[in-house]
């Protein structure tokens, strides 16, 4: 993973003339962090909705998990997996306890769609690995049992390095606990196989397994 | 040298009393050798693990000239340890620095010998892996080639009369740019790679084994050196003495024991000297004991118990016996097709009676090994043979009665590494341009907060783990899992945020000037000179990455792990699971401490802000 440092202790303090393009100004920043909130939460207006997604990344994380957090819980019976890739996609990067708490409702709601819950839980596999290594790209695989076979199980490989990660409200001192026993409550109840295997990947990772 | 031998008539008196079966009409002889018997402290072979010997990083003179030993392993007291050597140097010329100096300086051009040192053909302590075990330049293990020219391979023969802790370290000339008048240039070689070492503690580098009696009476005594050591006299030796210089005597009596004897007794047994199979009428009972020469080093042996009059069959043994004799001639024979599989082999062994055709009835077989106890599956342990897919060393033994007499015999089973065993690595994968929610890299690309590090958003390397299979020996064996075949790795990739492209929107829409500086805490736009330097170094760190990747996965010493990894399961617990987790969950969390350091050497210095899309 490229690290990249960003720097800015070298900052010009004598007052003068700027060379060249400067980023843009706070204001503008924050009125398009205002407009891109907006359009996200509430849907409208629709051609915004993309731009809204990615640009909320240069805003407030809070901002951006409260936004995302509605977005999320419109596409709660969504079977457009597309749509469920793209707006859960957007927050991989993204720690916040409202988010962990819409995941979890959204992993255990029978009503959600199967698409939706199995979304839900790779979020909060995500959030049990910290430096954002794991992609779980084979969450639905299941974890297999007692065999002799040793293959990568629920994450095909990892991210050499870390990960970028940005955090809105802190996640709750028992966040893994609470990942962990929503992972047991799918596993167990009855749901579709894809979730129920979710589930017993977020155990595991829970667990403290490697891949 | 050959030591002296000096008749003790006292000595042959003594013998002749208590000798049951009377005495040879010559002269007993006692070699007298050493003063302190050699003893074994294993009773079968035993693996002590190993190590491995990292080459210098370079041929450079000051690389080469005295790399640091590295401890391998406690070798323990009064043992006899077999040595086995395994090399994988790889050499990669110094290309730029020194096609370079051919130009500026071809005539102190880089040398392009090789810096290899070979093993010898004979024992030797000067040859490409020095083994020491001491302090000092002394205790030098000598080592012998035995996979012919530049194998890379060797052996080697030591009794650690005390406990030492054996080092090592690879011995190399070096090869350099050399310069007598401005100093020197640059190394010719980049080196990677180095040796493993493989000890096991034997009881005896040789086998002396007691045949079958003609009508006569004659037996045929036959000395052999095993676990692939050889007959060779030390250096300096007489050149017309046959290799090995064997010298033969004979210990009457009825409880002759294991341990050789140097403090005197025995007959000479002339006519056998520097012979391999010794012919010789023992006129009594007693046991046949060899003196001879092992890669170089002075060892000896007893033959299996002579039960003289009680035994007059004894066969081709390959193992001792040991029993109750009651002036019969019962004994067991137990044969195994193999005594040193390599590992995963299978391995037959078949018990039989002597006499041949005598009753016999095995009541127990048992393999002792690396703190395991093995017995056959309920109803197999009554069969004559006994065998399976072998992973560990150890003893296998079987007792039985025949003709009604309780016998039992054991054989030492040493099993050996597989060779050519290496993990093969995926070739560095293509870049693959990616972006946007769901893919692996957000795009646009995120500013990063001022202040803060920023990992994977322009570039990402994803490693995989390793894949193996875990399999079981079986019979003697059963239970013990190792890994069958080398691990094998799934598909690698190297993401690029789309980005980076120099055609991509986000990319043309850099278009400040980042040279500026920082104003009023505020960062310039990023410009193309930026984009163009960031597309560049991330290709690069990332592609670093895999060398990380790469270089961890085939290291020797690590293939060496994985083929030498086996674990005990008597209970049918050793799964996937508790593999990932002692064997590769430690490799990886390795291999991550290595990415971060990598993250730490190289990163990216980032002085502007990307500018985003407009709504």
């Amino acid at each position: 993973m490229h690290r990249i440092l960003s720097v800015a202790a070298l900052a010009v303090l004598a007052a003068g003339p700027l060379r060249g393009q400067t980023a843009p100004d706070t204001i503008k920043l924050r009125n398009d962090c205002r407009l891109a909130e907006q359009a996200l939460r509430t849907g409208h207006p629709a051609p915004k909705v993309g731009w809204a997604r990615t640009f909320l990344r240069n805003c407030q994380p809070q901002q951006w998990a409260s936004a995302s957090s509605a977005a999320l819980n419109r596409l709660r019976t969504s079977t457009n997996d597309r749509e469920l890739t793209q707006e859960w996609g957007a927050v991989s990067m993204l720690r916040d306890a409202g988010l962990l708490t819409v995941a979890r409702s959204v992993a255990l709601d029978r009503q959600a769609s199967t698409g939706a819950r199995v979304q839900a839980l790779r979020y909060l596999a995500g959030l049990l690995d910290e430096r954002g290594e794991y992609s779980f790209d084979l969450l639905t695989a299941g974890v297999p049992t007692s065999t002799r076979e040793v293959r990568p199980v629920c994450s095909s490989g990892r991210a050499a390095g870390g990960q970028t990660r940005f955090t809105g409200v802190a996640l709750p001192s028992d966040y893994r606990q609470q990942i962990r026993d929503a992972g047991v409550q799918v596993k167990s109840a009855g749901a579709p196989e894809a979730v129920r295997r979710a589930g017993e990947c977020v155990v595991y990772v829970a667990d403290g397994h490697s891949t | 040298m050959r030591p002296k031998r000096k008749i003790h008539r006292a000595t042959f008196a003594l013998l002749c009393a208590v000798a049951a079966g009377g005495c040879d009409a010559r002269q007993p002889l006692s070699p007298a050798t050493r003063s302190v018997t050699r003893r074994a402290s294993v009773d079968a072979p035993q693996a002590l693990g190993g190590g491995f010997v990292p080459a210098p990083g370079n041929t450079s003179p000051a690389a080469v000239s005295n790399p640091p030993y590295v401890n391998l392993l406690t070798l323990p007291e009064s043992t006899w340890v077999v040595l086995n050597v395994t090399g994988n140097v790889q050499l990669t010329w110094n290309e730029a620095p020194c096609a370079q100096r051919a130009i500026e300086m071809p005539s102190w051009a880089c040398q392009n010998g090789s810096p290899l040192v070979n093993f010898d053909a004979g024992p030797w302590e000067g040859g490409p892996v020095w083994l020491r075990t001491g302090e000092g330049s002394g205790g030098l293990v000598r080592l012998r080639g035995t996979g012919g020219a530049n194998s890379g391979a060797a052996i080697g023969l030591y009794y650690a009369a005390q406990a030492v802790t054996l080092t090592g370290h690879v011995n190399m000339t070096a090869q350099w740019a050399p310069d007598p008048n401005f100093g020197d240039g640059p190394f010719s070689y980049h080196v990677s790679g180095g040796y493993s070492v493989a000890a096991i503690a034997v009881p005896s580098p040789l086998q002396l084994t007691e045949g079958e009696p003609d009508s006569t009476g004659e037996r045929p005594y036959t000395v052999e050196a095993l676990y692939g050591l050889q007959f060779i006299n030390p250096a300096g030796y007489p050149g017309h003495i046959p290799a090995g210089a064997t010298f033969w005597r004979f210990f009457p009596g009825d409880s002759v024991g294991d341990t050789p004897d140097r403090t005197g007794g025995g007959w000479d047994v002339r006519e056998c000297q520097n012979l391999m199979v010794c012919r010789y009428r023992p006129s009594g009972p007693g046991r046949m004991q060899v003196q001879a020469y092992v890669e170089g080093q002075f060892a000896d042996v007893r033959s299996k118990r002579a039960l003289g009059q009680c035994q007059t069959t004894a066969g081709a043994f390959r193992a001792s016996v040991s029993g109750t004799c009651s002036g019969n001639q019962e004994a067991i024979k137990l044969i195994c097709d193999k005594t040193t599989p390599i590992r995963g082999e299978e391995i037959k062994c078949t018990a039989s009676a002597v006499p041949p055709g005598g009753d016999l009835i095995v009541s127990e077989w048992t393999f002792e090994g690396e703190n395991s106890t093995i017995h056959p599956e309920s109803g197999d342990e009554h069969s004559l043979e006994w065998g399976g897919r072998m992973v560990v060393s150890g003893t296998i033994s079987v007792t039985g009665t025949v003709n009604g007499k309780v016998l039992t015999v054991r054989e030492g089973i040493m099993v050996q590494p597989r060779p050519n065993w290496a993990i093969t690595f995926p070739a560095l994968p293509e870049p693959e341009w990616v972006g946007g929610p769901g893919s692996e890299l957000p795009y646009p690309p995120p500013n990063i907060p001022v202040g803060t590090e920023s990992h994977g958003t322009l570039g990402k390397f994803i490693e995989v783990p390793p894949s193996y299979g875990l399999d079981e020996g079986s019979g003697p064996n059963q239970g013990w899992v190792y890994v069958p075949d080398p691990p094998v790795f799934g598909t690698l990739h190297l993401y690029l945020n789309r980005g980076l492209r120099p055609t991509d929107p986000f990319y043309l829409l850099q278009n400040g000037d980042e040279s500026g500086g920082v104003h009023r805490s505020e960062r310039p736009i990023c410009g193309p000179q930026f984009m163009a330097r960031a597309a560049q170094e991330t290709a690069a760190h990332e592609t670093g990455h895999y060398n990380v990747s790469v270089g961890f996965w085939t290291a020797k010493d690590l293939a060496a792990k994985f083929e030498q990894w086996h674990v005990y399961d008597k209970e049918g617990r050793v799964d996937a699971t508790y593999a990932r987790r002692e064997l590769t969950a430690p490799l990886w969390d390795q291999l991550e401490q290595l990415q971060q350091a990598w993250d730490r050497k190289s990163f990216l210095l980032v002085p502007c802000d990307f500018a985003q899309p407009s709504s």
